[in-house]
């Protein structure tokens, strides 16, 4: 059992000399390489945009991130189909604030992590983008048919006037997804903090739509500016809340699962991506909460550093063709940006072209708003408190 | 005798420049980066911002003792666990030793991920081994998962293999001479198994628990699946700085606060309890 015992007294002379000696010359080596100053993810000052080019005919491949549960399979393979363009599709874009937490450092080096498109984006991130520089002016010649076909009541949005930078890829419904069997007495947003339901509970980590959703309820006038007290009550609803352990999670779109399991009996969830769980589980339905819901939009946009954005253009111009959009509709049942689309599918599916969730009527949607924004030292204030409840 | 030491120096180059370049460098631009100051959007400036390092500690000290206290546990839990379990593969498993501690650590050729998201499908509300645990009395408001018992279950379960394999390793190199001269001096089974076998492991024991305590205190996987709003760790609160908030120099100063602490844990711990046995020692102290 006798080891060697390393002979300590005389192994640490001299020791500190040289461990001196050894940050000196990495001192040395940083200096040299001048890597180690300037960190390569400084964000930086507002940079000029520049426009995402289109030359000739539309091939090659083409690499898109959108969110999950957002598209028919048949898009794709129909797009290569028709294009010949290799297309790879990602799923990766599971909230707002991670992927452009990810993507962030690349987009300041003027990359786009081999994306070509972005299909994700909500509005205050397309705004981000187009004033950090990281999204690409669109050139209209080369996307005709999304001019063409774009509906009226979604172009010249306040985020990005004349859509200069991006066009909606789909919008949606926010409001609860409940599961009927286990909960069926949810039918606001303030009945998710219902004690009864205590760790059964999920909401998402978007600011804006769950703090939407929940503001609703708690009576705040969307047609007003939403002020800062409105805006903390709603944080501080959460924190308590969480603090209560009335919240099992909070999810991005890893939220599903769960409600499929029933360990959560309801969460703030999407009209179309409650539609297509409950394909998967009847139970499984999506509540119009009583005060009304927040309506979100997506939005494509061209990356700084893309590659190939001819073929973005194509598959914008692809997606924006009423029967391609309609494909998409009946997988996802999300609302389309795209006009005439109703019409496609009143002759495939007339039910579904009656559905009140998927083309909503005035009237159905009356008390619905659109997704809050927020700006200046306001955001940054709520963001920081929200922060620190998700995170915390 | 310059020869020799330039064969010293020659045979740890290659250790060394892999520490430079993907230790050493990487820590120093981490340390840069946390005394940063601004925004993503604004940009970062290196400006000595030591508050970074206040305001990273006074926001997230709970997550921070949280995760000494749940790694803590994990440990000594893993430690009840895999003693006895080399011990019985040692002194009990014969010819079978081989493979009984391949079957140990036959879960572990899956990914960490998977076996983290099993758990979280086994641990499920409506499972029947949360129905069992229920009906003893063991899940209070009917789920495991989003407990902190299962966060520490998570990982205990995760780190075991490091825990079991140095205890293995220290005990199977005992001689089992010394506990047959044990028993002839008198010592009852039990007093010989605590005055001879365990010391004797305790080469295994530190560097087990070292083994599993320091990766545990940093990890974030199972407290995101397994765990709830409340569960959250370090790690989660680093990622989450660094990913949703952007917030890169406070992740940067958190991450450094942990290493710190660590290190001078590990160092408190191994002066105190390891000295000697990780240096190795002799039967003369075993007293």
């Amino acid at each position: 059992m006798r080891v060697n015992r390393p002979s300590v007294g005389k192994r640490r002379q001299g020791a500190p000399r040289k461990i001196g000696t050894a940050v000196a010359a990495l001192l040395v080596l940083c200096v040299a390489v001048s890597a180690c100053g300037s960190s390569g993810i400084s964000g930086g000052e507002t940079a000029e945009s520049s426009t995402a080019k289109a030359t000739g005919k539309a091939s090659g491949s083409l690499t898109i991130s959108n969110w999950p549960y957002y598209i028919s399979p048949k898009t794709i393979p129909g797009f290569e189909k028709a294009t010949g363009i290799k297309t790879t599709y990602l799923e990766d874009y599971n909230s707002n604030e991670e992927f452009y937490g990810k993507l962030q450092p690349l987009l300041a080096n003027g990359e786009s992590g081999g994306r070509s498109l972005f299909a994700g984006p909500s509005p205050y991130i397309v705004e981000r983008m187009i004033r950090q520089g990281y999204a690409q002016k669109l050139e209209k010649n080369a996307i005709k048919t999304v001019v063409e076909n774009a509906s009226p009541d979604i172009t010249n949005p306040a985020y990005d006037p004349g859509n200069k930078y991006s066009y909606p890829w789909m919008s949606g419904l926010m409001g609860i997804a409940v599961r009927t069997d286990l909960a069926p007495d949810i039918k606001s947003a303030c009945d998710l903090f219902n004690p009864k339901y205590k760790g059964k509970v999920e909401l998402f980590t978007e600011m804006r739509q769950t703090l939407g959703v929940i503001m609703k309820c708690m009576g705040v006038d969307f047609s007003k500016p939403i002020t800062e007290e409105d805006w903390m009550a709603a944080v501080n609803k959460v924190k308590q809340a969480k603090e209560d352990g009335q919240l099992r999670k909070f999810a991005g779109n890893d939220w599903t699962n769960e409600l499929l399991r029933g360990d959560v009996v309801a969460s703030t969830g999407a009209a179309g991506d409650t539609y297509q769980l409950e394909q998967e589980n009847p139970n499984v339905k999506w509540v119009m909460p009583e005060q009304g819901c927040i309506i979100f939009t997506n939005a494509m946009t061209i990356p700084v550093g893309a590659p190939n954005a001819t073929a973005a253009y194509a598959f914008m111009n692809y997606v924006y063709e009423p029967k391609h959009a309609a494909q998409i509709v009946e997988y996802t049942h999300y609302l389309s940006p795209v006009a005439g689309v109703q019409q496609v599918i009143a002759k495939t599916d007339p039910e579904l072209a009656e559905n009140e969730l998927v083309f909503p009527s005035k009237k159905s949607i009356a008390k619905c708003s659109p997704e809050p924004q927020l700006s200046g030292e306001m955001e940054q204030k709520v963001t920081a408190a929200w922060n620190a409840v998700i995170n915390g | 005798m310059i020869r020799r030491r330039l064969t010293g120096y020659a045979l740890v180059l290659p250790g060394a420049a892999w520490l430079v370049v993907l230790f050493l460098i990487p820590m120093y631009l981490m340390w840069r980066l946390s005394l940063n100051s601004g925004a993503v959007e604004s940009g970062f400036h290196f400006n000595w911002e030591w508050a970074n390092y206040k305001e990273a500690f006074t926001l997230y000290q709970e997550q921070f003792f949280r995760s000494f206290y749940y790694a803590g546990i994990a440990t000594v839990v893993a430690l009840v666990i895999a003693y006895p379990l080399a011990y019985g593969i040692i002194f009990y498993g014969g010819r079978y030793k081989t493979i009984l501690l391949l079957l140990v650590l036959a879960p572990f050729l899956t990914t960490y991920l998977i076996r983290t998201l099993a758990w979280e499908t086994i641990l499920s509300d409506q499972s029947p081994a949360v129905h069992l645990l229920s009906a003893v009395g063991l899940a209070p408001g009917g789920h495991v998962l989003g407990t902190a018992g299962a966060v520490i279950a998570g990982i205990t379960y995760n780190f075991l293999p490091f825990m079991v394999l140095p205890l293995f390793a220290s005990l199977e190199t005992i001689d089992k001479r010394y506990l047959e001269a044990a028993r002839d001096l008198y010592a009852s089974p039990r007093s010989a198994f605590w005055r001879v076998t365990v010391p004797l492991s305790t080469p295994g024991i530190v560097a087990g628990a070292l083994l599993t305590f320091i990766p545990a205190v940093g990890d974030y996987i199972n407290a995101n699946f397994l765990g709830g709003p409340n569960n959250r760790m370090i790690g989660n609160v680093v990622q989450g700085l660094y990913l949703t908030e952007r917030n890169y120099p406070m992740a940067a100063a958190l991450s450094f606060i942990l290493m710190v602490v660590i290190t001078v844990a590990v160092a408190i711990y191994i002066r105190v309890a390891g000295s000697r046995a990780l240096m190795g020692d002799d039967l003369s102290e075993l007293g």
